[in-house]
């Protein structure tokens, strides 16, 4: 419910009571019957042609014994996934193009740009019993009104993994190259037999040795809040135009804002008896 | 909100070889029964969202027309912009049951030389118990059973050299990922 919609708002509960009270432990919630106008029922289902997903891998691995008990080696790994699950709604109507104005993240500075995009937003001009303040969303949009979102599983997605001793980066085709990536790792052990049937093993292992400063770029988007565009639905006077919602444009947009782990060491020993 | 899961697993699993001059079969199989009990209130309690809204200046009752607060000045004033609440049961069964077979032979080509090739088979089954079909949307509420999910391994090894030979060691293998129960709680 949308408190800023004039329906919504009758019903709107008061903070922080939720709309309706069902015990912690109840195995079902039923709505209020005031609440029968703003509910939608979401579908998940399974593709028609959906399959199981599955995983090429294919590696190399070539290993020498260089000096007595001290064995280099170097490994690839490539491993492809093909078939994989993705989550895509199919009762979305067909998306019209919109144009917005971008502000900055206060919202108050215009940035000078417009953004043309796919909305599924279609926007309603003319009051109805469901829209007595235009603007706003039609809520008849989707194919199916009287359903929310229909989750369709599919096997629609795909990934490829290129490894080498240990060093990889995953990739798609949809990807947002962020700042370089690289960790040299390393682990010595050393067994010492003492006796027939004890052994000790140390072992000192080291992740990130040259201790680099990796990066780390966050992006989020839970359908609300986005870190890349916050699409908010409130209205703009730009220039002489009316718009009905804009976009808010982060300053510092795929900036890294955090790093990951520095060098670390760890020593281990093994008493084998 | 409180949510617990109880998972009861049975695991099978059996293999056994057999050595020959130059050939190693190894032959096997598992069956793997789970059934889970999932209660999962998820926003059963409700889920309130302060974000940019228009209210009226004096009351801060939210307003078509008013004046525009940010998030946090909304949520001093417990002006929030969305409530979401979800209906419905709270407790799923996403039970399925897992098998598995596989064939391999390694052979001993050369002293230097070895190959390994074989065949694995894997099947996933869920249940529907507590599933439910939309009518407005038919193909809710069923599961999926792929039964040709036949995958080839094969491997390599080779030894290059006399003193502290060269190992070298390639593999190739179509492998059936398991579909993860979330996909049938839900």
């Amino acid at each position: 419910m949308d408190n800023s919609k004039f329906y919504p708002r009758q019903v709107f509960p008061t903070y922080p009571n939720p709309a309706v009270s069902c015990a912690l432990t109840a195995t079902t919630c039923t709505p209020s019957a005031n609440l029968a106008g703003f509910l939608t029922s979401d579908v998940s289902a399974f593709a028609p042609n959906f399959r199981s997903p599955k995983v090429q891998q294919a590696s190399l691995n070539l290993e020498r014994e260089i000096v007595d008990r001290f064995a280099a080696g170097v490994s690839y790994l490539y491993v492809h996934g093909v078939d994989l699950i993705r989550a895509r709604d199919v009762n979305l109507p067909a998306p019209v193009n919109e144009v917005y104005p971008v502000y900055d993240d206060s919202g108050t500075n215009f940035l000078g740009t417009y953004d043309n995009v796919a909305s599924f937003s279609t926007w309603q001009f003319t009051p109805s019993i469901t829209c007595p303040f235009v603007p706003c969303i039609n809520p008849l949009v989707r194919p199916i009104p009287r359903l929310g979102a229909i989750n369709q599983f599919e096997s629609a997605a795909s990934s490829v993994y290129h490894g080498l001793t240990g060093v990889g980066a995953p990739s798609d085709a949809q990807r947002i190259l962020g700042p370089d990536y690289a960790s040299t790792d390393m682990r010595l052990t050393r067994r010492i037999y003492a006796g027939d049937h004890v052994k000790l093993e140390f072992m000192a292992e080291s992740f990130n040795l040259l201790n680099r400063d990796n990066k780390r770029v966050n992006s989020n988007d839970d359908g609300f809040l986005s870190s890349a565009a916050q699409f908010v639905q409130i209205d703009k006077l730009t220039g002489l135009n009316h718009f009905p919602a804009h976009f808010r444009q982060p300053t510092h947009l795929l900036s890294a804002t955090g790093a990951y782990a520095p060098r670390q060491v760890q020593l281990a020993l093994r008493l084998i008896f | 909100m409180p949510r617990r899961t109880r998972e009861h697993r049975l695991h099978v699993a059996e293999t056994f070889s057999l050595e020959g001059h130059r050939h190693s079969w190894k032959f096997g199989g598992d069956a793997l029964f789970t059934t889970i009990y999932n209660f999962f209130p998820s926003l059963f309690g409700g889920e309130y969202i302060f974000r940019d809204i228009k209210v009226n200046p004096s009351t801060f009752e939210p307003m078509l027309a008013g004046m525009e607060i940010t998030p946090l000045r909304a949520y001093t004033h417990q002006a929030a912009r969305y409530h979401i609440q979800n209906f419905g049961s709270t407790e799923s069964h996403p039970d399925t049951n897992e098998y598995s077979g596989f064939a391999q032979d390694t052979i001993r080509i050369t002293t230097r030389l070895a190959m390994s090739l074989g065949v694995r088979y894997d099947l996933q089954a869920f249940s529907t118990k507590g599933l439910v079909t939309n009518p407005l949307w038919p193909a809710s509420g069923k599961v999926p059973f792929d039964t040709n999910n036949f995958g080839p391994p094969v491997g390599l090894a080779y030894s290059l050299g006399e003193h502290r030979p060269l190992v070298i060691r390639a593999g190739y293998g179509l492998f059936y990922t398991r579909i993860p129960q979330l996909y049938t709680s839900t």
